[in-house]
């Protein structure tokens, strides 16, 4: 069955929703730009590796969750091992964070959201506020006293907030469920989707000096489309 | 590190000694990315990515 007819003009059109789709992705996302073997010099940069290194700490806070969920609270206060992978679980997360700031920075600072790049900007924020969520639950999630404490104290926050009745921060299985499925699978797959948009578009280039010829030539292109 | 934080206490500003601490390194880290050497980065590829093209089928700006 035909799923395309040619045009005139040499142009195929799809006639199904299969094609329609796998045009698409040969349009925007050709393999050469989803799995690229060469870079521009301007990744030559310790900048660009900010975001790498997140990716490494997210892959780590997975593994290391997926130990802690499976052997349970008991097993990570009580055991040296559990200790160990509790331990890895929380560095991960201070390492996530902190190149998640920086790659914010650099990407702030190089205004990331450049030339089509909105979209990877803004799923970068909504996978930032995710990511508190998660970190907030999981320290909800720790079963021990700074867990209730905070828990304690956070009650009254989200009840001021008029939340308190469907996201009850005492209520351990509710806090635990959301930190270990809801909230992770929501950061995995924004993160893949950033990955993409990454791909779809290039990395951004960085800002040329005000002085350079083609820096004037961006501000005069800056201010045409502004008007 | 199992005791209560020191907080150094400015006006409005509040903040953990080793909260300022983390914030004063990440500050530094930024600068040496930004200032440091890429090993290696003298011979990557001059020439930028092939962009693909937008919904218009425009190419996008590398």
């Amino acid at each position: 069955m035909a799923d395309r007819r040619e045009s005139a003009t040499g142009d195929s059109h799809a006639t199904n929703w299969t094609a329609a789709v796998r045009g698409i992705l040969e349009r925007r996302l050709p393999l050469s730009n989803l799995l690229p073997d060469r870079q521009p010099y301007y990744v030559g940069s310790w900048v660009y590796v900010f975001g790498v290194i997140t990716i490494a700490a997210l892959i780590w806070l997975i593994v290391t969750g997926v130990v802690l969920a499976f052997f349970g609270p008991q097993w990570w206060h009580v055991s040296a091992v559990g200790h160990f992978v509790n331990s890895l679980h929380f560095w991960a997360v201070q390492v996530f964070f902190v190149f998640m700031v920086l790659h914010l920075w650099g990407q702030y600072f190089m205004a990331g959201w450049r030339d089509g790049r909105a979209p990877t900007w803004i799923i970068g924020v909504v996978i930032f506020a995710i990511s508190l969520g998660t970190a907030f639950t999981g320290y909800l999630s720790q079963q021990n006293f700074d867990a209730q404490w905070i828990a304690v104290n956070a009650k009254d926050a989200t009840n001021a907030a008029g939340i308190g009745a469907f996201f009850n921060v005492l209520n351990f299985g509710q806090m635990y469920g959301i930190h270990v499925m809801i909230l992770p699978i929501g950061i995995v797959t924004l993160v893949a989707l950033h990955l993409v948009q990454v791909r779809m578009r290039g990395v951004v280039k960085p800002i040329e000096p005000a002085g350079s010829a083609s820096g004037a030539e961006e501000a005069q292109r800056r201010r045409e489309a502004d008007r | 590190m199992n005791a209560p934080a020191t907080y150094l206490h400015w006006g409005f500003v509040l903040i953990s000694v080793p909260n300022l601490l983390l914030l004063i390194g990440m500050i530094v880290v930024f600068a040496l990315a930004l200032l440091a050497p890429f090993p290696h980065g003298d011979v990557v590829d001059e020439a930028p990515p092939p962009a693909a093209p937008d919904a218009r089928g425009e190419a996008r700006r590398g």
